[in-house]
């Protein structure tokens, strides 16, 4: 490990320090020991995994990996037209007036789909969380039996 | 020379890191230019909404004058607009109208601009904002941008590529910002200078005694800033409950600022809210070490100070400025995830000469790179050069 400096020796190696604080934790990972946030970043690698598998649109894939719940589909929207000048703002106007009485058939519908989407990404996310953490168990626990194993003579070392 | 710096709001009761950044440059360049602030009349960053009077002010001694902004930020608007730019397909249009939603819409502003020939060099804060992107173009020839930029999604909107080529010069607070602009504009062609900012640490910080006051304990991790989830506030809760749950000798963890988000209910979460300079200073000296959990920093001002007070700093990884202060510094460790912030703290905890070490090295550098005559000479050059005075 490395000795620090008083502070008026030499400079502290900060970045030997950490190396040696990533090395540490590498030693427990291959244990099988992982923190939670750990087993959250595996089960955050097997979902992009699938998301790719299945070839979702990048930068969806990202939204549905982060942490807020943006990528779900919403009742609110921009108006928006791609046509210039006069005839663009009139366009405008036509959807503003409009809108009041579309969404009062279409908020319901999406509002009730946003919830069972959010529904099954919540219960697909958990599953696969588990999955890796028990995985990450099952490890852990092959670790431990090959090292009795090794105490008793049964098992040759790796 | 005659200087005007152009930022979105200005005052003594504003917090914001460039915004103070630029009140104290401005203040040491007035005692040997003619300076001016143009600014609009808001407080608030969130909707902009007028607050001082229009009309012309002074700032400690500057004369600053104040447009008022003619809408304020609708946040449902611009949520969406936000939305429609970062995650799905849309044109330059669409960029240019999340610049106007981002505001401060302040037209008035940003037409008196190119009305001031007496001007040599206008000095634009922060990029993002509408006084930016729609006043610099017009003065491209006369205007040095300090872009204040961090690596959040915004930086890569293809809309700012021609902004950061437009200027006749930039001034950088790091060099990890020099190369995140450099990197997502080309802008290697337009000269630019890594100025860095001055720290001034108050005078009256040794009469403060913290314990009496603040009832705050021997030993404290401390955080100074806003108590946000973009600061990174959230995570820095988790991890610390998981940590005294694993270590339950773990230093308790002071909180200084306004909070954006809830503060969890903890025996050693303690939440002092806002302190004065003197007091912060105060806290700053006495704490075991300040963690910074924010992945989004262009120049963290309280790290600076932190290191001016003699102590370390824990930061976080994913925010390569920091990392890069602190490997330059030899002042502080980084982390990535919890395992490094449990295993780093304590190290640092468990380690009285580390800490000096780092807080020693941390103070060494601020002396070298942050003392204000260091800065405003570096920054006062490169002005005199854009201006042709060099």
């Amino acid at each position: 490990m490395t000795e620090p400096s008083g502070p008026d020796g030499p400079p502290v190696d900060v970045v030997r320090i950490m190396k040696e604080i990533r090395e540490s934790i590498q030693k427990k990972r291959e244990q099988g020991l992982y923190t939670d946030e750990e087993v959250e970043s595996l089960a955050a690698l097997r979902l992009r995994a699938y998301g790719e598998e299945a070839r979702i649109d990048g930068k969806l894939l990202e939204r549905l990996l982060g942490p807020t719940h943006d990528w779900n589909i919403s009742v609110d929207y921009l108006i928006r037209t791609t046509r210039p000048g006069l005839f663009g703002r009139a366009v405008i106007l036509a959807k503003k007036a409009v809108r009041p009485f579309v969404r009062l058939y279409t908020d319901h519908v999406l509002n009730r789909q946003a919830q069972v989407n959010l529904y099954f990404a919540h219960l697909l996310h958990n599953n696969v969380r588990e999955t890796a953490r028990l995985q990450v168990e099952l490890q852990a626990l092959r670790h431990r039996c090959e090292a009795l194993e090794r105490e008793r003579g049964t098992h040759p070392p790796r | 020379m005659r200087l005007c710096f152009v930022i979105q709001r200005y005052g003594l009761e504003v917090a914001g890191g460039s915004e103070l950044h630029c009140r104290w440059l401005a203040g040491r360049l007035a005692r040997r230019h003619q300076v001016e602030v143009a600014t609009t009349c808001a407080l608030d960053y969130l909707e902009w909404l007028d607050h001082y009077p229009p009309g012309p002010d002074r700032v400690d001694g500057v004369p600053v004058t104040r447009y008022p902004v003619a809408r304020p930020r609708s946040g449902r608007r611009f949520a969406l607009v936000s939305d429609l730019v970062f995650h799905e397909e849309h044109s330059l249009a669409d960029e240019r109208e999340w610049v106007v939603e981002n505001g401060p819409f302040c037209p008035d502003l940003v037409r008196s601009l190119p009305r001031r020939r007496d001007i040599d060099l206008f000095v634009f804060y922060s990029y993002r904002y509408y006084h930016t992107f729609f006043g610099l173009p017009p003065v491209a020839g006369r205007a040095v941008l300090v872009p204040t930029a961090e690596e959040d999604p915004a930086i890569e909107l293809p809309v700012f590529a021609s902004l950061f080529r437009a200027p006749r010069g930039i001034l950088y607070l790091t060099p990890e910002e020099r190369s995140l602009v450099q990197g997502v504009s080309g802008n290697v062609g337009v000269p630019g200078a890594v100025v860095g900012s001055g720290i001034n640490v108050p005078a009256g910080w040794p009469a403060v005694d913290v314990k009496a006051r603040f009832g705050v304990p021997p030993r404290y991790l401390l955080y100074v800033g806003r108590i946000d989830r973009n600061k990174g506030a959230d995570r820095l809760f988790s991890y610390y409950r998981q940590l005294r749950a694993e270590w339950p000798e773990a230093p308790p963890l002071v909180l200084v600022g306004r909070p954006a988000l809830e503060i969890p209910v903890h025996p050693k979460i303690l939440h002092l809210g806002f302190v004065t300079e003197e007091e912060k200073f105060a806290l700053l000296a006495g704490c075991e070490a300040l963690v910074m959990p924010s992945a989004y920093e262009s120049l963290s001002v309280v790290v600076l100070e932190a290191w001016a007070m003699g102590r370390p700093v824990l930061v976080n990884s994913a925010c390569r400025v920091l990392e890069g202060q602190c490997v330059r510094s030899g002042g502080g460790l980084f982390y990535r995830g919890y395992s490094e912030f449990a295993a780093a703290l304590r190290r640092l905890s468990g380690d009285e000469r580390l800490r000096a070490a780092l807080g020693a090295a941390g103070k060494a550098y601020v002396r070298r790179e942050y003392d204000w005559d260091v800065v405003e000479e570096r920054t006062n050059g490169f002005l005199a050069t854009m201006a042709g005075r060099g």
